[in-house]
């Protein structure tokens, strides 16, 4: 865990630390606005955390909402696990839901981007009516996209050996940042803010190389039942929905994952999608306010 | 008597797929890297574990040094696994700004 935030961060990123045990490992979660059951919840992705969504919970904590932002064990200020299985998907999303019931979250509107979709909605197909509304941006239910599938970059960097190197020892998975986010975000306070959970446990990749390891590739993969389940579950998310996409992404372009979700969740197409043209995979960089609006209106919807 | 020389580990994986475990398997438990220094490589039940070998326990090579003898393990390996490649791997790393930056301390 990070107890304390260098002060150039801290200024970027000024709420007060939330801290929770679930199951040995200490998770940090950010949580403002007014005490409520209900509340907007921001899901992370690889190799981001809460951080990515400094600029959207003020926005969407004015507007009279509760914000939840958790760090998922392995990034930001939470604790790293030591074996891999901790960072099975199914155990991300247990521990995300022990995370609400100890804030006392009972319906939640969330914000899914890249990982934060297969756990929002893994967290809807263990606890059904958790999901009160929800945001995709950039997302996936679990299953490799087609850059997924592709040997280089992506499966090479992530190979036995070549991963534990790469995203371990070197711990440069990070600069996936600057493949997908804004210019701003490639140095200066921001970069350091990001490259933190590797720099304080130097020579641990965290969860950003169990992240990729976890994408499900096909029937043989640990991951695919639960994407598969997510798949099957996913008509049934009978919620306000809208899509903020980055349509830059070459990790999730919105024809291939975006246009498809849109179609097989029942209320994906009620809104126009808030198009971010030249939004990458961290969509959230690029566009704060439309990401916050767009909860601000679904959680108008869902919450009231 | 002669005592085999102190191990440093500097690498663990505990994911192997199946297609890289051939390959590993065939590096048998000694490796060397071009630049001479030698390492055990520890493989089996889905895990490998790479130590550098140390004849002389006061030389401790830099953590760049290292990563430069990891990634050659890392090429060759891939190179063995049908679909991959060992070149390709390391302009890969290269062009995506995933190799290179120095370490700020030393492993170990």
């Amino acid at each position: 865990m990070i107890p304390t935030l260098p002060e150039e961060v801290r200024a970027l990123y000024p709420f007060e630390p939330h801290w929770v045990n679930v199951g040995g490992r200490v998770l940090h979660y950010v949580d403002e606005g007014p005490r409520s059951p209900e509340a907007v919840v921001l899901l992370h992705g690889n190799p981001t955390w809460s951080f990515l969504y400094r600029k959207i919970i003020p926005t969407v904590a004015d507007a009279g909402y509760r914000v939840l932002a958790p760090d998922f064990l392995g990034s930001g200020r939470s604790d790293h696990g030591i074996h891999d299985d901790e960072y099975a998907i199914v155990n991300h999303i247990a521990r995300t839901l022990a995370v609400l019931a100890e804030a006392g979250v009972q319906r939640a509107v969330m914000f899914m981007q890249d990982w934060g979709g297969p756990i929002g909605m893994g967290m809807e197909l263990l606890r059904p009516g958790l999901l009160a509304g929800a945001v995709l941006a950039n997302t996936f239910w679990g299953e490799a996209s087609n850059f997924h599938r592709q040997i280089f970059p992506w499966r090479a960097m992530h190979a036995p050996i070549a991963g534990a190197l790469i995203f371990g020892r070197r711990g440069t998975f990070i600069q996936g940042l600057r493949l997908g986010g804004p210019p701003e975000v490639h140095d200066g306070p921001a970069w350091r803010a990001y490259g933190l959970p590797y720099e304080v446990h130097n020579a641990s990749p965290g969860a950003t190389l169990a992240w990729p390891r976890a994408i499900a590739l096909g029937p043989d993969h640990p991951t695919y039942p639960l994407a598969r389940a997510i798949w099957d579950v996913m008509p049934s998310f009978d919620v306000p929905t809208r899509f903020v996409w980055g349509m830059a992404d070459a990790v999730f372009p919105w024809a291939e994952q975006g246009q498809t979700m849109r179609e097989r969740l029942p209320r994906g197409s009620e809104h126009p999608v808030a198009e971010v043209p030249e939004g990458r995979h961290f969509v959230q960089e690029y566009a704060p306010e439309e990401c916050a609006q767009a909860c601000i209106a679904v959680a108008k919807e869902a919450l009231g | 008597m002669t005592l085999p020389p102190p191990l440093l580990p500097v690498l663990s994986d505990e994911v192997v797929w199946p297609e890289f475990e051939a390959p590993i398997a065939a590096l048998g438990s000694t490796w060397t890297a071009p630049s001479g220094r030698r390492y055990r490589i520890a493989a089996g039940g889905g895990r490998v574990l790479i130590s550098l070998e140390r004849p002389d326990p006061s030389v401790i090579p830099s953590a760049d040094e290292i990563d430069e003898d990891l990634l050659v393990l890392a090429e060759a390996v891939q190179q063995a696994v049908p679909a991959f490649a060992g070149d390709a791997l390391r302009r890969s790393a290269v062009a995506y700004g995933w190799y290179g930056r120095p370490f700020k301390t030393a492993p170990g």
